[in-house]
């Protein structure tokens, strides 16, 4: 008995089996079915999740007992009649009792197979039967929640007993009951800590190489490829796996980590395959869901042989299995880190064993055979189905073309005869197929210049034959020369210096080109790093000191920068030059009617490329004074004055010129555009063949491998990103180099190296450098033969072209994507606010240091995949370079990996953070720069977050804007960007009575009993206080027990330094229906109130309507049904004369006696709620209810303590003056009213008698200047306050409400409250309110100091 | 891992990695070391950069 299967029974063992759930019950759903729940409500195309087959049915076929028979099936299986049902975001199972299956007797399988289902409706099945050869061809359709490949096969199985008529046994365990039980399961902590422990350090990504670039948004659309074995070879393997105690699919497995690690060039492979978890036996023909996905990661560091890897491979799959239980959407959420829509999580390779088939007798005369379907939507990259005569390969068309999965299918053929071949060779010797490399032998006679009349040189100012040209060249004199002595050449291009060239080689020397321009100590340099003999300059001639010359077919030293800054003498001999020459006339087809424009300067050698292969067949050279400042149209005038038939630039310029031609149509005598020295962008070469019609050829190639090594001629628009280079010249042979130094197969990345007849002897008088760069080749076969590393990353398609990739030490891996940072530069550097850039990586971020604007994220979304937009942007004032012009990266500042906490800056990203933060976060601080899914998010607690969203903010996202955005602060502004789902509420309709709150039998009060809401808060605290010592204190508060709502107050008086008092407190809750209490608790409390002061309801000022209307508006119904309950216990209803800031009121008298009936204008949720409570309070009365409505505005702390809520907004304000030493001179007064004033009113109003309304406006306000006055602050002007509040948040007491003050100076269009008539009733009772003055101002600052 | 320094018969001067074949027509020359070390060592014993076949006969 195997590990597995011992553990299996084991598990088997412990499990007492599913039990059935209540009837009709909803279920849960199954963690894999939650996984495809989420990928539906992400909008990735989670409905199109299917599990079909189909079978081709020959014989007697009775359709009614068939469809007869498909209802029996679906009645004895509740997976075939569930419906996914979402109840406040969660979703569950439904059954239905019955259900009408979709039976198409119409239409094509395609169309059959191309709808998606929504999951929503049951049932998640339908059904086809169509006519097909001679028979029907029956296909059964399922979505993939409720289904996986082994109920396909037993839904068939049944359907055909039933057919037959067989009574079946009953289904012994139901799926949604199987989802239940799963529930009631602890989640295995071993299995967590393993698979956390397994994945560690993954990168997510398998880095295959792709024949496009990987979509943002995948569509799916998938392809099968198959790769059949050769004659014989299946039973090879069979016995292969058989005599080394393994499976085939293990060697599978192995073969497929060995293609998988080469083509990636990692060491690190996931693997994904699917397992099922029917381990009970009751489960066994149960339908549903019951596959979970493994995944296999398998590390191959070193070269292992094939043998090791098989039993890496049997390990790891072995171990995985082990743990098979957890949900991969678990595994997923362990390995945390930020979630990318653009492919699977974790792996991106599926292997999947294919199901043998074979002809069933379904009745007596009809029979079946399975009917291949068409590929299933590309959920991977590749999914690979190992059967017996071969390899399958479902692939996503969106990455690659039909013929490089043929050459992965090859490559896995190659592995797998590898390893029954010899199991011992190492994995990364196997050869796999690659493009074959370069001609043996090219043969290019010695070149020669002969002296004809026709013109070799043309310029503006003087055309120059050949006999003159080498008459010129003889006249140097030069005669005499040790053969290869270096001759220094110091002049612009020209005729002379052409000439200068060629008499330099005809007397046996090498040319050393110099810039004219160059000072003469960096010349003098040069010319003794070369040992250069002499300089021809404009004046002829110049010997120079040397050393002795060692004689040799030396031609010409070219010096480079290279990456290191300091020049490399490049010595290139006549071998080479005469093989280069010979290649590039046959390539381009020189002939002596060209006459070729020569951009470059003699100091490149792109400028060999033009000399010599022109002069030796007899063009002419044509040269502009000014090549670089050459525009389109100089160009056009210049090619047409000279009848130039080519053009070898740079691609720089080229693009200039693409770009002011597009668009025009142009005739000239130009055959060939020879462009190099950069990556041609694909879209100027289409523009540039509408406009010119002339051929582009990239030019690409290295000093060291002579002028150019490889071209690709554009001749037809391409729709690539990036001109490929091409392929070799004929004397080229180049190599495609994997990391361990073998040859990469064809799509794969390399660095390219250059060999054959085209390389340079080496660096002059630098041998070390040489022989590092200069490495033997061992793939030639040619003996003692040398490449060149160019330390270029290329990969070659299976055209035979290469693809440049960027420098290889630039390259960069950020979860698992191969980045080209100059990619992403070269986007930054185009924004006109950038002046410079330099893109690299620190940990798994890919950061930009950006001289210039930083917020560059909405650019570069719109402009590359997500893979390419920096995680992290450095702005610096300027990028530090060497005086080369390199990027000094130890002159860089570091960049931590961790985010800085930035606190979140807006209402919307508090709102959002408060989300994460409670659904996420565990409560944690959340920052506006914190990813979702590094939080710990995971699919479904996206799910819950969306909600609560809505909830709190009314706004809908999709699932995917978490997704899709890098971080909250992202997040939020796609929230301020969506307008809410629901409009604003509409308040008149929600300030309508119920009609159930009327009081039917009256009853009069007589006892003094008060219940009191919102005990805890600010004013509730002083109204207890004063109520509690002249009347039993009833006090509603949140709490579990009366004894915990009894502290609660006793910490609220405590708090606000009152005085203790006996209140008896009442747990409940005023969001709840009958304020949390049961029936009878609610009727016991109508019973014993006499009068209730329901002054309690949630304040916030953030908040929208819906998120406080439980509390503050259903709680005001609630107290008005209790007093119904209690016969019309008196209410005094503590509102808000915010009810009163609509539009309507603005700048008028406002007195007790006007009614707020118009809510338009009203800001804010708090506002609206209070005013629609207010509303329904007053409608209350007509209903029978004595009603009191107290309104305060601005409520401060007591006027004899100076104590007050500081965690109020005017608390705070007060408080930041102090702190800033200053005040805004604002325009309006503050009013405030002190607390002990109004708990002093409404509790004379409480225990006097219900029925008036009450405003609590303190008149005596206070003008800002007055409260400069009091604080000792200066008065300043709206912009210094506004700055110097910007410069303290977020340290400042004010912070809490305040994130951005406006630029105006801000008004407060109110109305004027005139509250004669309540002064009038509380001055007759000796109540009166002091004045809001500097002493009041002064106390409670004072107090503030005090306390805090 | 160390390398060898290697030479083929244009008396060209070159590294390879210690255990692996070295390819046709490369000789050690006897030194081995790290790859710094090979190649301040070539430093030393590559005086002639022309290779054979490009000096005079």
């Amino acid at each position: 008995m195997s590990r597995l299967s011992e553990r299996m029974a084991r598990v088997a063992a412990q499990r007492a089996g599913v039990p059935r759930r209540a009837p009709g019950a909803d279920a849960p759903l199954a963690p894999a079915q939650e996984r495809l729940w989420f990928l539906d409500q992400a909008g990735l195309d989670g409905d199109r999740y299917l599990c079909w087959a189909a079978h081709h049915l020959t014989g007697d076929l009775d359709v009614p007992r068939l469809r007869r028979s498909i209802d029996e099936l679906v009645a004895r299986h509740e997976a075939l009649r569930t419906a996914i049902v979402v109840r406040d975001g969660v979703p569950f199972q439904h059954v239905a009792e019955h259900v009408e299956v979709p039976f198409s007797t119409e239409g094509t399988i395609e169309e059959f197979l191309a709808d998606g289902f929504d999951l929503a409706a049951a049932p998640l099945l339908r059904v086809l039967l169509i006519p097909y050869d001679d028979g029907h061809v029956l296909a059964m359709c399922l979505h993939h929640i409720v289904c996986d490949g082994e109920t396909t096969g037993i839904l068939f199985d049944e359907l055909y007993a039933l057919y037959r008529g067989e009574r079946l046994p009953p289904v012994q365990a139901q799926y949604p009951d199987y989802a239940a039980w799963l529930a009631t399961r602890d989640t295995d902590a071993a299995d967590r800590a393993f698979w956390a422990d397994r994945l560690a350090g993954t990168s997510g990504l398998l880095d295959l190489p792709l024949d496009r670039p990987r979509p943002a948004r995948p569509t799916f659309d998938g392809v099968r490829r198959s790769v059949i074995y050769p004659e014989g070879f299946a039973g090879e393997l069979r016995a292969w796996a058989q005599s080394n105690r393994t499976t085939v699919f293990m060697v599978v497995l192995a073969a497929l980590n060995v293609v998988l690690a080469r083509l990636a060039d990692t060491d690190d492979v996931v693997i994904g395959t699917p397992v099922s978890d029917r381990e009970l036996p009751e489960l066994e023909r149960t339908a549903g869901m019951f596959v979970n996905t493994v995944a296999l990661r398998t590390r191959l560091a070193g070269n292992p042989t094939l043998r090791q890897v098989v039993r890496l491979a049997r390990e790891t799959t072995m171990t995985a299995l082990d743990h098979r239980t957890l949900p991969f959407d678990s595994v997923v959420e362990l390995t945390g880190g930020r979630r990318d829509l653009s492919h699977n999580p974790i792996f991106q390779v599926m292997l999947v064993t294919g199901e043998p088939g074979g002809a069933i007798e379904v009745a007596p005369g009809l029979t079946g055979i399975a009917h291949a379907l068409s590929a299933p939507p590309a959920r991977f990259d590749l999914t690979l189905v190992v059967e017996g005569d071969g390899v399958h390969i479902d692939y996503a068309t969106d990455l690659f073309d039909p013929a490089s999965i043929d050459a992965i299918g090859h490559h896995m053929v190659a592995v797998l005869r590898a390893t029954v071949a010899d199991a011992d060779q190492g994995m990364w010797d196997v050869p796999l197929q690659a493009h074959a490399t370069g001609a043996p032998a090219y043969e290019a006679p010695a070149w020669e210049i002969r002296p004809t009349d026709e013109p070799a040189v043309i310029t503006d100012t003087e055309t120059v034959t050949y006999r003159e040209l080498l008459r010129r060249a003889a006249a140097l004199d030069l005669a005499g020369l040790t053969r290869g002595s270096v001759v220094g050449v110091r002049l612009p291009a020209g005729p002379d210096a052409i000439a200068a060239i060629v008499g330099i080689l005809h007397a046996g020397g090498a040319y050393l080109p110099l810039d004219p321009a160059h000072p003469g100590e960096r010349v003098e340099q040069l010319l003794h790093a070369a040992n250069a003999v002499g300089v021809v300059d404009h004046d002829g001639f110049h010997p120079r000191d040397h050393d002795d010359v060692e004689p040799g077919e030396l031609a010409y030293v070219i010096f480079t920068s290279g990456s290191t800054g300091i020049p490399k003498g490049v010595a290139v001999g006549h071998e080479s030059l005469r093989k280069f020459t010979q290649a590039f006339v046959d390539v381009h087809g020189f002939t002596a009617a060209d006459r070729v424009l020569m951009i470059p300067p003699l100091t490149f050698d792109a400028s060999v490329g033009d000399l010599f292969p022109v002069l030796t067949t007899g063009g002419a050279l044509v040269l502009h004074p000014e090549p670089a400042r050459l525009d389109a149209a100089g160009l056009l005038a210049f090619v047409e004055r000279h009848g130039v038939t080519a053009v070898d630039t740079a691609a720089s310029l080229w693009r200039r010129w693409a770009d002011e031609l597009a668009g025009r149509e142009i005739d000239w005598p130009v055959r060939l555009m020879m462009v190099g020295g950069e990556s041609v962008p694909g879209s100027a070469v289409a523009s540039w063949l509408a406009a010119t019609g002339t051929p582009l050829v990239n030019h690409y190639g290295p000093t060291e491998a002579t002028v150019c090594a490889t071209t690709y001629t554009a001749s037809k628009p391409s729709d690539l990103l990036h001109l490929p280079i091409g392929a070799e010249l004929p004397h080229v042979r180049a190599y495609v180099v994997d990391s361990h130094g073998g040859l990469a197969p064809d799509n794969v990345y390399g660095e390219l190296h250059l060999a054959g007849d085209c390389l340079a002897w080496g660096y002059l008088g630098q041998p070390g450098m040489t022989a590092d760069r200069f490495v033997p080749d061992p793939f030639s076969g040619v003996p003692g033969a040398r490449m060149y590393r160019t330390g270029d990353l290329v990969r070659r398609r299976l055209d035979g072209s290469f693809e440049f990739a960027g420098r290889k030490d630039r390259q960069l891996k950020v979860r698992g994507h191969r980045i080209e940072p100059g990619e992403v530069e070269a986007v930054l550097t185009a924004h006109p606010a950038v002046r410079d850039a330099h893109v690299t990586s620190a940990g798994d971020r890919l950061v930009a240091f950006v001289a210039g604007e930083s917020d560059l994220r909405a650019h570069l979304r719109e402009r590359l995949p997500d893979h390419l937009v920096p995680d992290v942007f450095v702005a610096l004032d300027a990028i530090p370079r060497t005086s080369h012009g390199k990027v000094d990266t130890a002159a860089l500042p570091e960049v931590t990996v961790s985010t800085p906490y930035e606190a979140p800056r807006t209402p919307t990203e508090e709102a959002v953070a408060d989300v994460w933060s409670a659904v996420v976060a565990g409560d944690r601080r959340v920052g506006r720069r914190d990813n979702f899914f590094e939080l710990g998010g995971h699919s479904l607690l996206a799910a819950r977050v969306l909600a609560a969203l809505k909830d709190r903010l009314g706004i809908a996202l999709p699932l995917r804007a978490l997704f899709e955005t890098a971080d909250l602060a992202e997040l939020a502004a796609v929230v301020e960007g969506t307008h809410a789902t629901s409009d604003e509420p509409d308040l008149l309709a929600e300030a309508v009575l119920p009609p159930d709150v009327r009081v039917v039998s009256p009853r009069r009060r007589t006892g003094r009993t008060v219940l009191l809401t919102g005990a805890t808060g600010f004013l509730g605290a002083h109204l207890a206080a004063r109520l509690a010592p002249v009347s039993e204190l009833l006090c509603l508060v949140r709490a579990d027990t009366p004894a915990a709502a009894e502290a609660r107050v006793r910490a609220a008086f405590a708090a606000q330094g009152l005085p203790e008092v006996r209140v008896i407190g009442i747990p409940g809750d005023l969001g709840s229906p009958r304020l949390g209490l049961s029936e009878g608790d609610f009727a016991s409390l109508a019973e014993q109130a006499d009068v209730i002061c329901h002054n309690g309801g949630l304040i916030n000022f953030a908040e929208p309507y819906s998120r406080l209307k439980d509390v503050n508006v259903g709680g005001t119904l609630e107290i008005l049904r209790l007093s119904v309950q209690g016969g019309g216990i008196p209410v005094h209803h503590v509102s808000t004369l915010g009810v009163h800031l609509g539009k309507a009121y603005q700048s008028r008298r406002i007195t007790e006696a006007d009614v707020p009936e118009d809510p338009a204008g009203l800001g804010g949720g708090y506002n609206q709620t209070k005013w629609v409570a207010d509303r329904l309070a007053a409608q209350a009365r007509d209903r029978g209810i004595p009603v009191s409505i107290h309104r305060p505005a601005r409520i401060g702390g007591d006027s004899r303590t100076g104590w007050g809520n500081d965690g109020d907004y005017f608390s705070r304000l007060l408080a930041t003056m102090t702190r800033l030493g200053m005040a805004p001179d604002l325009p309006y007064d503050e009013d405030v009213s002190p607390v002990d004033h109004v708990a002093d009113a409404i509790v004379h109003h409480v225990l006097n008698g219900a029925g008036a309304d009450h405003h609590y406006f303190n008149e005596a306000t206070i003008s800002y200047a007055e409260i400069a006055g009091a604080l000792g602050v200066r008065l300043v002007d709206w912009a210094e306050w506004r700055e110097a509040v910007h410069d303290g948040l977020p340290d400042l007491p004010l912070a809490a409400f305040v994130t951005d003050l406006p630029e105006e100076r801000p008004a407060f269009p109110r109305p004027w409250f005139d509250c004669s008539r309540t002064r009038g009733l509380l001055t007759a009772a000796g109540i009166t309110c002091p004045p809001a003055d500097r002493a009041l101002i002064r106390r409670y600052v004072e107090a503030m100091c005090l306390t805090s | 891992m160390t390398h060898l320094v290697v030479r083929n018969d244009e008396e060209q001067y070159s590294l390879w990695p210690t255990g692996r074949e070295i390819p046709d027509g490369w000789h050690p020359d006897g030194f081995e070391g790290t790859k710094e070390e090979c190649l301040a060592h070539i430093e030393e014993v590559w005086t002639d950069m022309r290779p054979k076949s490009a000096r005079p006969a």
